[in-house]
């Protein structure tokens, strides 16, 4: 690209963070997309992506060259010094254009293009409003889909698709747009299937000092009527209410009360987008103190206001969650009705729908709340030079930190994990897909972004297994339909997995979340390596003519009678004394020995049992298994020899692994992945290749390391 | 190495026979390291009462450290102010961060680990020795001691060895536990004695069972029963000041001791961590502000629903042993197999579809199935197993087939003819690929 003035810098230094003293000295490579920091002693790689940059800064020259700043929306912050003041400027000059592209069709996405043979179409089907919708009940007598918006000419920054009051006629809907700032009227966000109660989202009136409207009114009696159980209705104003009314003399403000019948009207405090701004700038700057004492950090927190920020806007959707759970209707907006409205309204769902939890939910909440209702993320990221910097603002983010605080109180009811909503938070700012791009529904259709760009929704359903939470528990569905969080400022905790990612000091040496997904894993494994051998062992036992109850025996792995039995009948037969004794008989034999021990071990076997309902082997299901494979599955020596080859009972322990194969060295941000059949520890990378075990029943593909993957496809082609 | 500080007063005394005493634990051309859990300017205070610290000029091979930590009185009060914060569940969240901030809770317990480092540190990275003492070196001598092996020391990291640290540095070391907590551990008293000094050791505790979760052997549960313990007098383990006053009172022979409860499988059980994986490696946990978190667990208990913490608890216990459940049986099924192929075979049922004479192949599976477990099982499973297996043939019956077993077993893992064998099993496989 024409910016980059000098593609290589040599002998650049990196300061420590923590020490200036201490510098890595390296080459700085300028490719089109990153910024490449290469150490020269361990080649280790500091990749930056231009588009995370948020601000670049040249500082005063000293002895050693030119120091150059640069921070970053993923809350990395790093400093160079460039020997050559020219080179510096070159760097500084490069770093400054490409961060910020004046063209909405210069950002990442538009260049990129994924590894391998992926769709750029991968993904971008996973999500379908209508069906959505379907899912939560609506259309319904009480909801319809209103056709009015399928141009975007009511009201150009909500989807096409809308769903109103049944009750509620055209031109009621278009005198309400009309009424609303931005003509976003209220339209449907979330319906509560059992009681029908819902949340509707709109933005502020533009009621002035004076100013009234009768179909806004009747709208709003309408919203109240698709709930016939309920007599009233909340109308929640996420705002402070002086800044409500400071809204007022530009012609905005909130409903006069005395117009509309049976609503009850909540002022709930949130701040708007320029607070949070400067409280997230502050909040960074605490966390970038040298070696803070314990009371600057926590006075600095405090004084950063971020967590307070984050707990009301927890607390507002703590009251919608409840309104809507005891059956009353809520309608929401703040100024515009899309910044504090979709982080109330989608926080709010997630504390009412278990669907939400999950990986797939999540992404559809994403997708209803803040892509089809428009909020403004080409603008509130930052995305581009064009964008005013009073437009900036961490609203997406303080989302997912209320989702990280309520993953928190309650461990075991998300399917997704921390790093899932970190590599959300980065990809937004990446810009390496097109799901982000954009302010509205409109903006990405006339882009054609679904055909130009990929999908993050495809890139994180391929890397599933590194955002799965171990600890996920399907009966919180049930056990915890609702989940109402604390909201005392104590449970409200500093998100250093966010802002303080990059400084691995910090961190927990030990991931537990981490160790636990790979028990997980090797259970999986280990399960459907124990169906081959039950399989086998049936097969074997039926080869042999064993009956019925000895098998089951063996089934269960009643080691030690078994070994004995088998040898109990070498021995008899060698010796020759007994004449015919059956295995039957011999096994009988075992069980009346039996005194003290044997009986202990039986016991345990069946202490097994009662502890592992999972464990008992499925009879009826191998037994047919073995009779249809029976004939048609020959087996042979070097079969079974290779099958329990193939599949590794002992995993290697995370501890004392530095580096991959492939010399990625380990941090807090690489997950550690296990290859399947060797069982040693590997970076994702290495283990994306997936190919099915011969030690595996179900001989589904699972994950492994290269050089098992080449030895498998190997001995499989000879 | 812990003690009291030194009498020099204010007329610089000095004791000769201290210093040879000091001197006589450094080996030959080392220096130690005196730290000293006090301020420079609390060691100079204290010199004014008969106290102080060890000149330079008299313990010359001694490098003195200030790493300064509150005292007693001042714990009590900051736990008092946390406490007070915590309970409070109606305040705004800057008054909660100014609260937490001005009771200096959380700053006691950076320190201490900041000290408990240091003296790691010089242990472990410069092999000196290292002489600990505050002023009494009762309190914080003693907080910082323990921690320190603990970092150290992967023994101190199990049941047993933190039992035996408590009861080494704490009980015998006389930490005055009657003094400390004859109350409730924030009330106000008029003695200024009572202090959460070993509260706040089992605090440090936790951060850094917090930072490395696998390296424990108990979880969190147990140090809050401990906590517990210590407040109660259920068990004689913590009452009395020093062991003096516990041999006067006859507390060995008259009270249960707090251990014996504890180790009691049953007990034992809820305590035990899933995760651990014995770690022989020094831990050196991170102290800055961020890493360090309130311990809600405790401080909370009150306000919180603890349905989601053990929920999630027992999650973590569920996954860890079905896995190791799994994996047992797994390691059955395969031996299991090797000896129903050996069976097969030599019954002829299962047919190789290469020409090798039976013995070979008898053996090759032995040895292939003995190969894959001696490669998989780790020890302690394969000792039991064996375990299992001789009890069972215990009984006379089966006694002569007992050796024959063994026999089978064994004979094919040893490592002559593993070799063999496994070049049996290469021609094998070409053979079939050769078909």
């Amino acid at each position: 690209m024409e910016y980059i003035k000098t593609p290589k810098v040599e002998g650049v230094k990196l300061i420590d963070r923590f020490n200036a003293k201490k510098l890595t000295t390296g080459i700085l490579y300028l490719t089109t997309t990153h910024l490449i920091f290469v150490e020269k002693t361990g080649k280790r790689e500091t990749w930056l992506l231009y588009m995370h940059m948020a601000s670049v800064e040249k500082m005063a020259i000293t002895t050693a060259g030119s120091p150059l700043q640069i921070h970053c929306k993923n809350f990395m912050g790093l400093t160079f010094v460039i020997p050559r003041e020219r080179d510096c400027h070159d760097v500084y000059i490069t770093l400054s254009e490409l961060s910020k592209p004046e063209n909405i069709e210069d950002l990442y996405a538009f260049h990129y293009t994924a590894p391998g043979t992926i769709l750029k179409s991968y993904g971008w089907n996973n999500f379908d409003l209508l069906s959505e919708y379907l899912r939560m009940g609506a259309p319904n007598d009480n909801w319809v889909l209103s056709e009015l918006n399928t141009k975007y000419e009511l009201c150009d920054t909500y989807s096409k698709n809308v769903y109103v009051p049944a009750v509620a006629s055209t031109p009621v809907l278009l005198g309400s747009s009309k009424f609303r700032s931005r003509g976003r009227f209220p339209v449907l966000s979330y319906l509560h299937r059992e009681n029908q109660a819902s949340i509707t989202r709109c933005s502020q009136p533009l009621a002035g000092f004076s100013a009234r409207c009768v179909e806004d009114e009747q709208m709003l009696q309408a919203v109240l009527k698709s709930n016939p159980k309920s007599q009233f209705m909340y109308v929640v104003d996420t705002r402070p209410k002086i800044n409500a009314m400071a809204n007022k003399a530009a012609g905005k403000g909130y409903e006069n009360e005395s117009f509309y019948s049976n609503m009850k009207f909540q002022f709930l405090g949130i701040e708007n987008i320029h607070v949070m701004r400067s409280s997230l700038q502050k909040l960074l700057e605490v966390c970038e103190l040298k070696n803070p004492s314990m009371n600057a950090f926590l006075s600095g927190l405090e004084s950063s206001g971020w967590l307070k920020h984050i707990r009301s806007v927890v607390e507002t959707a703590v009251f919608i969650a409840q309104a809507v759970h005891n059956g009353v209707n809520v309608l929401v907006h703040c100024s515009d009705g899309w910044d504090r409205t979709a982080q109330t309204c989608s926080l709010a769902g997630l504390m009412l729908d278990p669907y939400y939890r999950t990986i797939q939910g999540f992404q559809a909440l994403i997708e209803k709340e803040w892509l089809s209702f428009g909020h403004k993320f080409t603008d509130r990221c930052g995305f581009l030079n064009t964008v005013d910097g009073k437009e900036i603002s961490p609203v997406f983010t303080q989302f997912l930190e209320s989702v990280w605080q309520l993953s928190q109180q309650y461990p075991c009811a998300f399917q997704f994990n921390e790093r899932f909503l970190i590599a959300i938070h980065d990809h937004v700012y990446s810009c390496q897909f097109g799901t982000f791009i954009g302010n509205c529904e409109k903006d990405r259709v006339d882009l054609r972004l679904s055909e130009r760009t990929f999908s993050l929704w495809g890139y994180l359903a391929q890397n599933i297994n590194e955002f799965t939470n171990p600890l996920f528990k399907k009966e919180y569905e049930i056990t915890h339909s609702v989940l109402i969080p604390q909201t005392n400022p104590q449970f409200f905790k500093f998100w250093k997995g966010l802002y303080n990612r990059f400084e691995n000091g910090i961190h927990p040496r030990e991931n537990d979340v981490d160790v636990l997904s790979v028990y997980r894993q090797h259970s999986n494994s280990i399960e459907d390596h124990i169906a081959l051998l039950e399989k086998r062992v049936m097969q074997i036992c039926k080869l042999l003519g064993k009956p019925d109850e000895i098998i089951q025996r063996k089934l269960q792995g009643f080691l030690s009678v078994d070994s004995l039995d088998g040898i109990l009948a070498d021995h008899i037969n060698s010796n020759e004394n007994a004449g015919i004794l059956d295995e039957t008989s011999g096994n009988y034999c075992n069980d009346s020995i039996s005194n003290g021990d044997v009986t202990d071990t039986i016991k345990n076997s069946h202490n097994e049992c009662d502890i592992g309902p999972r464990l008992k082997p499925r009879m009826d299901e191998l037994e047919n298994v073995v009779n249809t494979t029976l004939d048609s599955d020959l087996l042979t020596l070097d079969q079974l020899v290779s099958e329990l080859r193939t599949v590794a009972l002992d995993w290697r322990s995370f501890r004392r692994v530095y580096n991959c194969n492939c010399l990625i060295p380990f941090d807090q941000h690489v997950k550690k992945f296990h290859c399947w059949k060797c069982g040693d520890v590997f970076c994702n990378q290495c283990t994306s290749q997936t190919i099915s075990l011969q030690g595996h029943l179900s001989r589904q593909p699972v994950p492994v390391c290269t050089s098992c993957f080449r030895n498998v496809k190997q001995s499989r082609s000879r | 190495m812990r003690s009291g500080q030194p009498l020099t007063g204010s007329n610089s005394n000095r004791c000769k026979e201290d210093e040879r005493l000091v001197n006589s634990i450094l080996i030959q051309g080392r220096r130690g390291y005196i730290v000293d859990t006090r301020a420079q300017s609390v060691a100079k205070m204290a010199q004014a009462k008969g106290g102080g610290y060890e000149p330079e000029a008299n313990y010359s091979r001694w490098r003195r450290i200030h790493q300064p930590i509150e005292r007693h009185q001042a714990f009590h009060d900051s736990l008092i102010k946390m406490i007070e914060a915590c309970s409070d569940s109606n305040s705004s969240m800057d008054k909660w961060l100014s609260k937490l901030e001005s009771s200096n809770w959380m700053t006691h317990v950076k320190d201490i680990l900041t000290c408990a480092c240091v003296v790691a540190q010089c242990i472990d990275k410069d092999g000196a020795s290292v002489l600990v003492h505050g002023g009494e070196g009762t309190d914080t001598t003693i907080q910082v001691t323990s921690l320190a092996q603990l970092i150290l020391d992967h023994d101190c990291r199990t049941v047993t060895g933190f039992e035996a640290l408590i009861e080494r540095e704490w009980i015998r070391g006389g930490h005055p536990f009657r003094l400390r907590c004859s109350k409730s551990a924030y009330a106000v008293t008029k003695q200024r004695k009572e202090s959460p000094v070993f509260l706040l050791f089992i605090d440090a505790v936790r951060q850094i069972l917090q930072q490395f979760p696998c390296s424990f052997e108990f979880n969190e549960y147990f140090l809050i029963d401990l906590i517990q313990h210590v407040y109660s007098s259920q068990y004689g383990t913590f009452l009395c000041n020093n062991e003096k006053e516990r041999s006067v009172n006859k507390v060995t022979t008259t009270t249960v001791s707090l251990w014996s409860y504890i180790n009691r499988p049953q007990v034992l059980n809820q305590y035990l961590n899933p995760l651990y994986q014995p770690n022989q490696v020094v831990l050196w946990p991170s102290v800055a502000p961020q890493s360090l978190e309130l311990w809600n667990e405790l401080y909370l208990r009150s306000q919180a629903d603890p349905v989601p913490m053990e929920d999630k608890w027992r999650e973590i216990v569920k996954i860890a042993e079905y896995d190791k459940e799994l994996k047992a049986k797994a390691i059955r099924l395969r031996r299991q197999l090797a000896a129903l192929e050996k069976e097969a075979i030599s019954k002829g049922v299962i047919k190789l579809e290469g020409d090798t004479g039976d013995k070979t192949v008898t053996s090759t599976e032995g040895a292939a199935g003995g190969k894959a477990e001696g490669a998989s099982v780790d020890k302690p499973v394969k000792q039991v197993e064996a375990a299992s297996v001789n009890k069972t043939l215990g009984s006379k019956n089966v006694k002569d087939v007992d050796g024959v077993a063994i026999d089978k077993l064994e004979n094919p893992t040893s490592d002559k003819t593993v070799e063999q064998l496994e070049g049996a099993v290469d021609g094998l496989s070409i053979m079939s690929t050769v078909k």
